[in-house]
């Protein structure tokens, strides 16, 4: 336990800084919140119109990618950033599909890693763990990690609504080839991001909000998000709005502009 | 794009698609900001269109079903909500139609709505909308009196049942998220804690002592090492500052150190000062300090830590004294010494240098003891310093051994060279008893004065040594001044010794063969072996010297073996014809255990008999009783080589040598003819003669070394002398005749 301790400590718990998981959780309409996080949403929601729906349609997108990994295969997932556990988590979603299937789940907060664990005890094949994006090795070779998931045959990386909190300047390509480089063939990637190639005001409007948070967002153009996908190969329909990546119901889909304010894609690692 | 896709999707009607859905007739419409009561949805669902057809139950579940999936993420397939949705219209069409109408059944329903997740912002808002337009138009409902109004009031019950709901989930959720909540924090205290512990263990148990204090230095924290070091308790450091702790004459440095933290000029800094105890001694510490900012980045504390270097002061001073001090006697040694010395010729050119060496150390030590000798050695430096106690003027250290050196400064009134030496002899002429011993320590003296020469401190030293070893030779208890053409000539002679080896090697040196001729018959009776050295700046060196010299550079076994070689092939060269040819060995190689083997390997290699050498063996080396002097005489004799006795002098020993010597030859040392020559009327003279006539009578063969003219050989052959050696040979210029051997010799 003293390795989990190393190098990256914890920020300490506190409920007076919003949290982007909480955040998230009350757009899509759960209680897992405090005020502080509530103020924030509806400061986001009012910057950018529609934000209740893109919390959904990307919480849909993730069902979606889930539901496509498992019937090609995949059984163990890894989800980076996995937040507070609410409605239509990965292990429901993938064991509801394969009772054998795996999943490891990852958040920097204390708060929802914990939360996690709360909801997860008595599943033996999930588990959460508190650790950072930026240290993919330690994420990794994490016991936990290591117990369930097994790296020679495919995993499911998730990395949904996760890189736009992830500045330049902490180099995401990189970071992303260290989690690729581990990955056995016929992995898969999950990402989704922000963009403000569409309705740019708003969303400037939004990351202004987000910037007096302790995350804030770096929305990416589609080219930099189809960049991220580097070393795997895009499967069908590429890098596209949520909404558009292979809807299948009614909920997949939403009628305004807030459809097309976060990009999703899933590849596979040849 | 997806054709496969969209025609699986179950939901109905045509443009149903989200992504194609467009203009007032799609069935789905993004209303969720829109507040029903405000701006009831136009156009896209028309629920007030009276132009539309009433829905049917199928209808209103498909319709019901669209509306929650997009006000709300269901984790479930579409199929699944309208299932959920279905049973939910079953329900309400139950609770209608009931004969006995009651609205509270529909509580149920709206509970239902919020455990199968239609928990979305508009999610109970589109509902209300779409069941208060479609259920009164319902076929099922067709027969139901005051339809309406009991619709109205199920949708009452059913809002309440759903808001009851929707707060016991958010109660859920809020409990749930406040013992996860919980959860983090007693982890986060439990890692905080284990990290103070971890921090109170290492601070707790540092031999380093922390003390953490505030900007105006007021102590926050200190540890045990940290109270030990400045011997304070912990009430009373409460009342004191940090600065409190520095010494006094490092205050001023030390609070500069801290202000460059403060002032953000620097992290950390390393500094070794001093702190005061409590008791009011220094404490030379290692001081890191450091500045700990508060979250704002402002200077909250500073972080100390102080390691007592005192011990290790002490011992780098106690080293230093040690690396200038002589251990036994407490004197500076000779770096000291020489340092010293230097500063006093910077000072000053009237300075005297005596150089003491104690007489017969080593008679003690062996004698009575090291332990008795060290202690002499102690009493010369106690009473060598009482002499000359002035620090600034005179200097007394010890060399090493048994040598001392006193360095004194001209003054006004100061006793001369000859006073001062007496004295120190006179103190330390009284014996001192060390148990049943009486010791009196007697030192001979070299004494140089530097105002003549200008020296160095080195050269002073150098001058004192050679003028002490000078002044040994003639005995114990002198004292000698410094001779400095005499020096000059040692250090000519020094030189050439030094260019020794160099000179041997390129053939300088040569062996060169003098006769031994009688003294009764113009006949030569033997040759010696002899070194001669033709050195281009000194002219010849004669045998002894070249001898000597080579002893002095390590050339010694070398060359004497390499004579010894030269004789046995100049043996051979001569043949059968010409007398044997002697070689005079020295001490160490008459006593070398090799020599008998050297002798036969020299005989072998030249094919010679063994009475074609002669080796002359020192009588100092048979004096001594040395055995294997003593050895290798009786072997090489009894091997048949020729032997006698050289350097063979007046004492009483040197005749009880005689009775032993396997071949009864012996050879008058050069000196004693050299001494005898000159005063051949001393008493001396006459017990030369004496001897000469004893040892003929007793039928010693006598040889003399060193005859310069004929008067003297003359001399000798009047005493009884057999043969001679030397200058008188040529000076009487007479025809020689070769005796080959073997001749009596």
């Amino acid at each position: 336990m003293v390795a989990e301790q190393s190098s990256w400590v914890p920020e300490g718990v506190n409920v007076d800084l919003p949290s982007a998981a909480r955040v998230y959780d009350y757009l899509l309409g759960g209680g897992h919140n405090f005020a502080a996080d509530r103020e924030l949403a509806e400061r986001f929601a009012a910057a950018l119109p529609g934000s209740r729906d893109i919390a959904r349609l990307n919480r849909a997108f993730l069902r979606r990618a889930v539901l496509f990994m498992v019937e090609r295969g995949v059984d163990q997932f890894l989800d980076i950033g996995s937040g507070i556990p609410t409605v239509g988590n990965v292990h429901e979603i993938a064991q509801a599909a394969n009772p054998d299937a795996r999943v490891v789940y990852v958040d920097n907060e204390p708060v929802a890693v914990a939360h996690s664990q709360l909801i997860l005890a008595g599943n033996g094949r999930a588990a959460a763990l508190q650790e950072d994006l930026r240290r993919p090795e330690a994420i990794l070779d994490h016991p936990t990690t290591r117990e369930l998931l097994d790296f020679d045959r495919p995993i499911g990386l998730l990395m949904v609504g996760v890189f736009h909190f992830v500045p330049d300047e902490w180099g995401p390509r990189d970071l992303l080839d260290r989690f690729r480089s581990r990955l056995a063939p016929g992995s898969h990637l999950a990402l989704s991001h922000f963009t403000a190639d569409t309705r740019p005001d708003e969303m400037a409007a939004m990351v202004e909000v987000m910037s007096r948070s302790k995350d804030p967002i770096h929305p990416r153009s589609r080219a930099e998000v189809e960049a991220l996908f580097t070393g795997f190969d895009l499967v069908e329909p590429g890098v596209v709005s949520t909404a558009d990546w292979r809807p299948v119901s009614p909920g997949d889909g939403a009628e305004g502009p807030e459809r097309e304010q976060i990009y999703a894609g899933v590849g596979r690692l040849p | 794009m997806f054709p496969a896709v969209l025609l699986a999707v179950p939901f109905p009607a045509s443009p149903a698609v989200p992504r194609v859905a467009e203009g007032p007739g799609a069935p789905v419409a993004a209303v969720d900001e829109e507040p029903m009561t405000t701006s009831p949805p136009q156009g896209p669902k028309g629920p007030r269109s009276r132009a539309r057809p009433a829905r049917d139950r199928a209808q209103l579940v498909r319709d019901w079903a669209v509306a929650m999936a997009t006000s709300v993420f269901v984790p479930v397939p579409h199929e699944e909500i309208e299932r959920r949705l279905a049973a939910l219209v079953d329900e309400t069409i139950r609770v209608l139609r009931a004969d006995e109408f009651s609205a509270a059944p529909a509580v149920d329903v709206g509970r239902a709505m919020v455990r199968d997740g239609f928990t979305g912002q508009t999610s109970l808002a589109r509902s209300l909308e779409l069941l208060a337009e479609s259920l009164p138009g319902l076929p099922e409902l067709a027969r139901v009196p005051r339809a309406r109004s009991r619709v109205y009031a199920l949708l009452g019950s059913l809002v309440s049942g759903y808001v009851q709901a929707t707060r016991d989930l958010v109660f859920d959720q809020q409990e749930g998220v406040k013992r996860a909540l919980l959860l983090a924090k007693e982890k986060a205290e439990r890692e905080l804690w284990l990290s103070e512990a971890r921090f109170r263990e290492v601070f707790g148990i540092s031999a380093v002592g922390i003390a953490i204090t505030d900007p105006e230095g007021r102590f926050v924290q200190v540890n045990g090492a940290f109270l030990e070091i400045v011997g304070h308790g912990r009430p009373e450091l409460a009342e004191l500052r940090l600065s409190d702790v520095f010494h006094p004459d490092d205050v001023g440095a030390l609070e500069s150190v801290y202000g460059r933290l403060s002032d953000g000029k620097a992290d950390r800094l390393r500094e070794q000062r001093r702190l005061r105890h409590k008791d009011g001694d220094t404490v030379w510490c290692t001081l890191a300090v450091s500045l700990l900012r508060d979250a704002e980045g402002a200077p909250a504390y500073h972080v100390t830590a102080v390691a007592d270097v005192t011990d290790l002061h002490l011992l780098q001073r106690e080293l230093r004294k040690q690396a200038l001090h002589d251990a036994l006697t407490g004197l500076p040694n000779r770096q000291a010494l020489v340092t010293g010395l230097e500063r006093m010729v910077a000072e000053s050119d009237e300075i005297t240098v005596l150089q003491v060496d104690v007489d017969g150390l080593g008679v003690v030590n062996e004698g009575l003891g090291h332990r008795i000798g060290d202690e002499v050695l102690k009493r010369v430096a106690r009473q060598l310093r009482a002499l000359f106690p002035d620090p600034g003027d005179e200097l007394v250290a010890r060399l090493g051994g048994d040598e001392f050196v006193v360095a004194v400064r001209h003054t006004e009134g100061r006793p001369d060279v000859g006073a001062l030496a007496a004295r120190i002899n006179e103190e330390l002429a009284e014996p001192v008893y060390y148990g049943p011993h009486g010791v009196a320590a007697s030192v001979s003296i070299g004494v140089v004065q530097q105002p003549t020469h200008g020296f160095t401190a080195c050269d002073l030293l150098r001058a004192a040594g050679s003028t002490l070893r000078r002044v040994k030779e003639q005995g114990r208890r002198q004292w000698g001044l410094f001779d400095p053409d005499r020096d000059a000539r040692d250090r000519a002679w020094s030189a050439v010794a030094a260019g020794m080896p160099g000179a041997w090697e390129n053939g300088e040196i040569r062996v060169e063969h003098r006769p031994v001729v009688s003294l009764r018959d113009p006949e030569i009776l033997a040759v010696e072996a002899v070194l001669r050295w033709e050195h281009p700046d000194m002219g010849v060196v004669p045998h002894a010297r070249c001898l000597a010299m080579a002893e002095v550079v390590g050339l010694g076994p070398p060359i004497a073996q390499w004579l010894l070689r030269s004789a046995g092939e100049q043996a051979l060269t001569w043949g059968g014809l010409a007398p044997a040819v002697g070689v005079a060995l020295d001490a160490h190689q008459a006593a070398d255990p090799d020599l008998v083997g050297e002798v036969r390997a020299v005989l072998a290699e030249f094919g010679l008999g063994p009475d074609r050498l002669r080796l002359g063996f020192p009588t100092s080396a048979l004096r001594d009783e040395s055995d294997d002097a003593w050895d290798n005489i009786r072997v090489l004799s009894g091997l048949g080589v020729r032997t006698y006795a050289h350097g063979f002098g007046l004492g009483a020993v040197d005749l009880a040598c005689v009775e032993d010597l396997p071949s009864r030859v012996v050879e008058i040392a050069p000196a004693l003819a050299d001494q005898v020559a000159r005063r051949p009327d001393s008493i001396l003279a006459r017990s030369a003669a004496d001897l000469v006539t004893l040892l003929d009578r007793m039928g010693v063969t006598v040889v003399v070394g060193g005859v310069a003219s004929a008067e003297q050989a003359d001399w000798w052959r009047a005493a009884g002398a057999h043969a001679a050696w030397g200058d008188h040979v040529t000076a009487r210029g007479m025809p020689l005749r070769l005796v080959p051997g073997p001749a009596d010799l």
